[in-house]
């Protein structure tokens, strides 16, 4: 009973570190009226962005995950503070609008909750195990259990000469260890049922997301503001309802695929291991970017940049998720790139280069690492 | 993936792994594709009527139709994608060269999450329940699809398998905290554990010669395939004589692309304990057994009671631990204090 509140309060407060991470930094975008969503949702990303550095710097340093734990609790705890404090006004705010907003959505809205919690709980209750899970969560619960990162075979548990260049800089599941060392929680609880949670709910968030830039309607410039008042509001009704109906399919399409291959098995039964984060968020929310590029929003040519910076981050965390990065950047850069070229827009190939950088990177790190170039040692 | 090669499949590689790929769900396949097509024949035609028309770029800026600012861009992303990844990586001569390379041929699958098939599919029939303005219409046609899709698609294995509640906190089977506390009861009051305890003490776990010392501290252990894949999740204290690829290549699982042959030692040797564990004692001498055992240092085997022989393992000097949770523990070249 005790690791199980302990458990929801760890989810409750990463939760929570996420929204103040995402908060400050729209805010410091200028954005006054956010959404809690998307705060959540750029607060997630940013933070394992911040992870992954940090985490690779105390990896090649051999530095023990408590020293980790300390750094990121000092990050974490400011970052709370700091969001409490700069973006207090602006939550509230947005919750005295919630009353209006859910009613924009309908009874839609209800359908999607009521399936973001079945994808919630499913992550919940899975029981595996595979040999996947065994490596994963065994990672965490060695790194726990060693106050080591990534030094001894989590399969096994036997000393690595060298740590595989595969596993590396893909440090999701260290994560895994620095929440349970900061919680007082066994390493398999953090990694299966906290984290497993959360990430359920990142990537329906994900989707739905996905679904805002997809149905973003454009206002007719000739009417009157009094026109454009009304049509406003049915075309804000519109969206929120083609959203709904988007994120629905969506979440039905993924629980009725047939192959353990496609991403619905990922949302549903793989939601501890990074691969899922890359399936079910990074490629969403790839996508979402690029979709935002094509169709020119935000239209303000300033505010543009965000959704490139967005980018990196997105590319930055998915190399703490998983060496399937890859797929996103690859997606990204396959989108983006005739685009820019067939547009002319030559500044937009710059801003691709550096939103691609993380994964460059790395894949020339990851090049080096397994032709032996260096090999980063388990050992002095 | 499974079962398909490069070398075996040849230029019809990537077909044959994305017919594996979406499997039974191909109609979400056709229902993106037919989205697509029919999406980009809409805009065709009705850029051509603008053009017709006479409408100049402020009027187009300014249509509401949906045709450009609707499913527009999107359609357009979705085949410039489409094109750019079939000129890359589902170009079936580029991968035939560079898949073996790379040794992507098991993991080629996670290729095809570049092309977002699902959102797109669901992005068109949104918008095919959206074409409606009759709100009953809608309501029924929305109804009516997700109707489909529950009914005639299959329900995800892996949701299809897994709708149990976990035995405990942990999500693992009952039986391993309760084998793992009696390992560690018995260990923990051996010579071994002391002498090894004791060395690695004074000793930097960061060196090689620390760390090495330190995982001598820990039991290692064989257990039967239903629980070897928990045990390190719920208790990294026990260390394995397999490691992943072993033993799966053991189970008869070859999705890791790591083959072993009787010429590799190490895995002769756990197959050799691995079987004795499974009662397959035909043709194996206790000093085989007992030389493996030695040289993989297995100290303690988990068999289940109704597959293992006792007579062998007692021969072959093993000692039963204890029998708890539907398993025998038993232990080997472990000696007890005082």
């Amino acid at each position: 009973m005790k690791i199980a509140l302990l458990a929801a309060l760890a989810a409750f407060v990463l939760c929570f570190l996420f929204l103040c991470t995402g908060s400050i930094i729209q805010k410091m975008r200028g954005k006054r009226d956010f959404s809690l969503s998307g705060a959540l949702l750029l607060g997630y990303v940013v933070y394992f962005s911040l992870f992954e550095v940090i985490c690779l710097a105390c990896e090649v340093t051999l530095a023990p995950l408590s020293r980790l734990s300390v750094i990121m609790m000092t990050a974490g705890t400011a970052l709370m503070l700091g969001g409490v404090v700069y973006c207090c006004r602006n939550w509230v705010f947005r919750l005295r609008s919630l009353k209006s907003r859910i009613r924009a959505h309908g009874w839609l809205l209800a359908v999607v909750i009521v399936l973001t919690l079945a994808v919630c709980f499913f992550a919940l209750i899975y029981t595996d195990d595979s040999a996947d899970s065994d490596f994963y969560v065994g990672m965490a619960s060695t790194a726990l259990y060693t106050n080591t990162i990534g030094r001894f075979d989590p399969t096994n548990g036997r000393l690595l000469k060298a740590i595989n260049p595969r596993y590396a800089y893909a440090l999701y599941p260290i994560h895994n260890a620095v929440v349970a060392d900061l919680f007082h929680i066994p390493a398999i609880v953090a990694a299966r049922s906290v984290m497993s949670v959360i990430n359920a709910l990142v990537s329906c968030l994900a989707y739905y997301k996905l679904g805002r830039i997809l149905f973003v309607q454009k206002a007719d410039r000739n009417l009157t503001l009094e026109e454009t008042g009304r049509m406003g509001d049915q075309v804000y009704v519109r969206q929120n309802r083609k959203t709904d109906v988007f994120t629905i399919l969506l979440l039905l399409l993924n629980l009725f695929s047939a192959t353990i291959y496609m991403p619905g098995t990922f949302l549903f039964t793989r939601t501890f291991e990074g691969k899922h984060l890359i399936v079910n968020m990074v490629v969403p929310l790839a996508a979402a970017a690029c979709v935002a590029v094509y169709r020119g929003i935000p239209e303000d040519a300033g505010e543009q940049r965000y959704v490139f910076e967005n980018l990196f981050f997105l590319l930055l965390a998915g190399v703490c998720f998983s060496a399937s990065v890859s797929v996103p950047a690859l997606m990204a850069a396959a989108a983006l790139l005739p685009y820019s070229v067939y547009s002319k827009k030559w500044n937009m190939l710059l801003r691709l280069f550096l939103a691609e950088l993380p994964f460059l990177v790395w894949a020339g790190l990851y090049i080096l690492n397994s032709r032996r170039v260096f090999i980063l040692a388990a050992y002095r | 993936m499974e079962g398909i090669t490069v070398s075996g499949a040849g230029l019809s590689f990537v077909m044959e792994c994305f017919r594996k790929y979406v499997g039974q769900s191909w109609e979400v396949a056709v229902f993106c594709l037919a989205g697509m097509i029919v999406s980009a024949l809409i805009i065709i035609c009705s850029r051509r009527m603008m053009r017709a028309d006479g409408m100049n770029d402020v009027a187009k800026k300014t249509d509401s139709s949906g045709a450009v600012y609707g499913i527009g861009p999107v359609t357009w992303m979705n085949w410039t994608l489409l094109v750019m990844l079939a000129l890359t990586v589902y170009n079936p001569f580029l991968v035939r060269k560079l898949v073996p390379r790379l040794g992507m041929t098991t993991v080629y699958y996670r290729m095809f999450w570049a092309f977002p098939l699902i959102p797109a599919a669901a992005f068109y029939l949104t918008e095919l329940i959206f074409l409606s303005g009759k709100k009953l219409l809608r309501s029924a046609v929305f109804a009516l699809a997700a109707a489909g899709i529950i009914l005639l698609m299959p329900l995800n294995p892996g949701v299809r398998y897994h709708l149990t509640l976990p035995d405990n906190v942990y999500k693992v089977q009952g039986a391993i905290p309760v084998i793992c506390d009696a390992i560690h009861e018995d260990f923990e009051t051996s010579e071994q554990y002391s002498y090894w305890k004791e060395r690695a003490e004074g000793l930097d776990l960061n060196t090689k010669k620390g760390a090495r010392t330190y995982v001598l501290t820990l039991p290692r252990c064989v257990f039967p395939s239903e629980l070897e894949f928990q045990v390190r999740q719920y208790d990294p204290g026990v260390t394995l004589t397999f490691n992943r690829n072993m033993r799966l290549f053991y189970e008869g699982n070859t999705s890791t692309g790591i083959q072993y042959t009787s010429k590799s030692a190490a895995y002769r040797r756990r197959k050799l304990i691995l079987d004795v564990c499974r009662g397959k004692t035909e043709g194996v001498t206790t000093e085989d057994f007992q030389a493996a055992m030695k040289k993989t240092r297995t100290q303690y085997l988990i068999v289940s009671p109704s597959q293992a022989d006792p007579s062998f393992l007692k021969v072959a000097g093993c000692r039963l631990v204890s029998e708890t949770a539907g398993y025998c523990i038993y232990s080997y070249g472990i000696t007890k204090e005082g």
